[in-house]
Parts: C-alpha cells; structure tokens; sequence
C-alpha cells in the first residue's frame, strides 16, 4: 500500500470533540440489523445434516428391503427345488387348487398325528409356492437379465422353447454355467452344464414330460466383459401350450 | 519513551474489562462501557492513518459494530481487550483504503521530527526536517507503521506485538529495521 499524503503538524482534535461523536445507541440499533443471514446459523446446518442423515438412512432402508426381496425369493425358489425334488409339488398342486377343501378340525379329528403334520407341511409349502406366484409375474419380458426367448420368468410356450437354442443375457454377460431341475419322465432330476447352450435332448424333455410344470435355471453364472466372474438371477418357467 | 497507560492495565481492571465482554456478549447493551472506554483510542489511531475526520469517525463506528457483531468469537487471551479492537480497526482501515473511501495518510508534530533527529544524532534543523520528512514519504507502508506506532503514537513493543499480531521480540526486530531503512533513505540524500 502506497503512502499517498503526509500531514505536517495537523490541528489535534480535542477529548471533547471525539466524544461528542460517540454514537453507542446507533451502533447498537445497526449492529442488531446486521444479523448473519440464516446460513451462517448453525440451525441451518443442523437441519440440513438431519435431512441429508435422514435421506441417506431411507435410500439405505430401501436398498435393504430390495436386499431382504431377493433373499426371500431366492429363499423361495430353494424351497421350491427342495419341494420339487421331493415330489412335493405334485401334493401341493392339489391342495392349492381345493385349498378350501382341506379337511377342517373337526372332520380331521380321526387323522393321525403324522397325517396332521404331513398335511400343515404340505400347506405350509402351498402356502410358500402362492407366495412366489404373486411375486413372479407370469411372462416377464425382460432385457438384461438371463432369459430364454426374453422371457426370464413365468410362462414360456412350449413352441417358443422348442426353437430356443440358447439361454441369452441383454447385458454384456456371457453365461458359461447353469443348473437345471425338470422331470425326466421318471423322476426330478438336476443337470448342471456348461456354456449358455440349450441342448435339443433337453428342451425335448422339458416339453415332453414338463407341460404345466415349473421349471427352475439356477445357479447361471456368466463372466462379464471385463473377465470378472458373476452369479445371475435364477429363472423359474413354466412351460405351457401353445 | 512514554508508556500508554490505557493499554498496559493491572489484572484487576483487566478482570473487571472481562466481566464487561462477558455481560457484553449476552446483552449487546451491555458493550456501553467498553465503546466509552475505547471510542477516542480507536478514533486516534484511525485518525492517526487518514486525512478526513468524517471518514475517520464512520470508520471508528464500523470497527465497534464489527466488534460489537463478533463478540461471542472474542477468546480472552490475557491482553488488553484493546488489542482486539485495534486488529479490528487496521482492517478496517485497509478495507477503507482498498474502497478508496480514504488515503493512507500519515500525520506527524514537528517535534516528533526533532526527537528523531536527535535520534539519529544529527542537528534538528529545519533542512534535516525536510530531509526526513522527504525520506519518511519514501518508506514502504509496512516500514511506516511500525515508526508511526513507536515514535509518533509512542507505544510500547508489547503493543505493537500485540495489535501486530506479532511477538515482542519480533515487533522489536521489524521496528529496528525500519528505523534502518529509513536511516539509510535518510543519510542518501546527506
């Protein structure tokens, strides 16, 4: 800063001259004006840290009922296998259907107590397939996620399987692994195999003895664009006629 | 050199200027005493730095609002509440000068000249006068501070630490250095 002016022996000003200046009262009246805007509160930033805590705890809770959604379906579709492989499905079935017609407590007095729990587990597992119904939709057209003919959940016609040749992913995700559980004609079995391939032996038995039935991919993995290795959303089909 | 007995203060008045800020700081009415207590020593050592008197006084009223504003950031740290103000108020004063509302100006009594004459052991005659006051316009503003406030407002070093923001000792290094330069601009023109 430059020194622009000096003043040789300038006239002093008296005490009494300065005092009269002081000016308290308007000072005050201003420096109560001046109050920091409300940014400057810590108030503010009180509130907007809440906001901000509140949000990221309701998109965290969000985020963890998407979570619980899959473990529940995936719980499901375990369950589901467990029941299939034990030819549970062909019990269920009948009792979806005449669900109302289960014997009450009084016509099932005479029953025994293994005939009891046979049929609460029964329910309990027709209660867990209706469950899995509402929660997969019947055809699912959808583009990303492993599916056959675009179809990765519920319905699939038999004519549309017949001609799939493989099982395809809309995202740059090669699927080189999956299992499958279907009915041979003689009995549930799973096949694992390699690649995305749908082999003709395969799909002819899954049209031949497999029609109305629940079919379960499980277990498909795929390797992405960058090498890495992933496990992808089961498919559960059911095959139906034209 | 002369002693400014409104800044160097016993602990007994020190303690009783707190009990002020600290009454101050929950009722703004309360500043009453130290604004009376401080008004003329702001006021002179703005004055001090500038030409006009109205601009002067408007800044001295900005630097008590300022005060008065940020009076719950104040921390006693064991020295004159002044020293507060005074840092205050040299912000002020830039911030003036930055605005162009004033010019660095400073003031100086004839006999403040002879008595640094003297200290410069040469003869206080009028053309030694004029030699100074020539090498004083010369000085960096930095430079000038520091012997406005030694020689001009004689305050002590402890003061000038302290509305520096500077140590004592440090205050007394740049003080003497200042009064080299312009013992060098001074004896140039010899």
């Amino acid at each position: 800063m430059e020194i622009k002016k000096i003043n040789l022996d300038r006239k002093p000003l008296t005490v009494d001259q300065i005092k009269a200046k002081e000016n308290f009262s308007e000072i005050l009246a201003n420096a109560s004006l001046n109050k920091p805007g409300i940014w400057k509160s810590p108030w503010f930033y009180g509130a907007i840290g809440l906001s901000s805590l509140a949000s990221f705890m309701l998109l965290s809770t969000d985020f963890e009922t998407k979570k619980e959604f899959n473990v529940k379906t995936s719980t499901l579709n375990n369950n589901l296998v467990q029941a299939n492989n034990n030819s549970y499905i062909k019990q269920v079935k009948p009792y979806i259907e005449t669900e109302k017609q289960v014997p009450s407590k009084k016509n099932s007095s005479n029953n025994s107590l293994k005939d009891k729990i046979q049929v609460n587990s029964t329910l309990a597992v027709a209660s867990e397939y209706k469950e899995l119904e509402q929660l997969v939709p019947q055809v699912k057209k959808v583009n990303g996620l492993p599916s056959i003919a675009g179809i990765a959940n519920g319905a699939i016609k038999s004519s549309i399987l017949k001609d799939a040749e493989v099982i395809e992913s809309g995202f740059d995700f090669k699927i080189n692994e999956y299992k499958v559980n279907y009915f041979n004609g003689y009995k549930e079995v799973e096949e694992r195999l390699e690649g995305n391939a749908l082999p003709a032996e395969l799909r002819e038995k899954l049209i031949n003895y497999n029609l109305g039935e629940m079919v379960f991919f499980t277990e498909l993995k795929g390797v992405d664009n960058l090498g890495i290795n992933r496990d992808l959303p089961s498919m559960n089909l059911r095959i139906v006629k034209n | 050199m002369a002693v400014n007995p409104m800044y160097h203060q016993t602990n007994q008045r020190m303690e009783e200027e707190l009990s002020w800020i600290r009454r101050a700081q929950k009722d703004p009415e309360c500043f009453g005493p130290l604004y009376k207590k401080y008004h003329e020593q702001i006021f002179r050592y703005v004055y001090q730095r500038m030409d006009d008197e109205e601009t002067a006084f408007d800044v001295t009223s900005q630097v008590f609002m300022k005060a008065l504003n940020n009076l719950n950031r104040y921390e006693f740290r064991g020295v004159p509440f002044s020293s507060w103000l005074y840092r205050i108020a040299k912000s002020e004063l830039y911030q003036s000068f930055r605005d162009k509302k004033a010019e660095r100006t400073v003031n100086i009594e004839s006999c403040q000249l002879s008595e640094m004459i003297e200290e410069f052991e040469e003869d206080s005659n009028e053309i030694n006068k004029k030699r100074l006051f020539e090498s004083l316009a010369k000085l960096k503003e930095k430079d000038m501070q520091l012997i406005e406030m030694r020689f001009f407002e004689k305050r002590s070093f402890k003061e000038i630490g302290e509305i520096l923001d500077i140590t004592e000792n440090n205050a007394k290094v740049k003080a003497f250095r200042a009064i080299e330069k312009l013992k060098e601009l001074f004896n140039v023109k010899n």
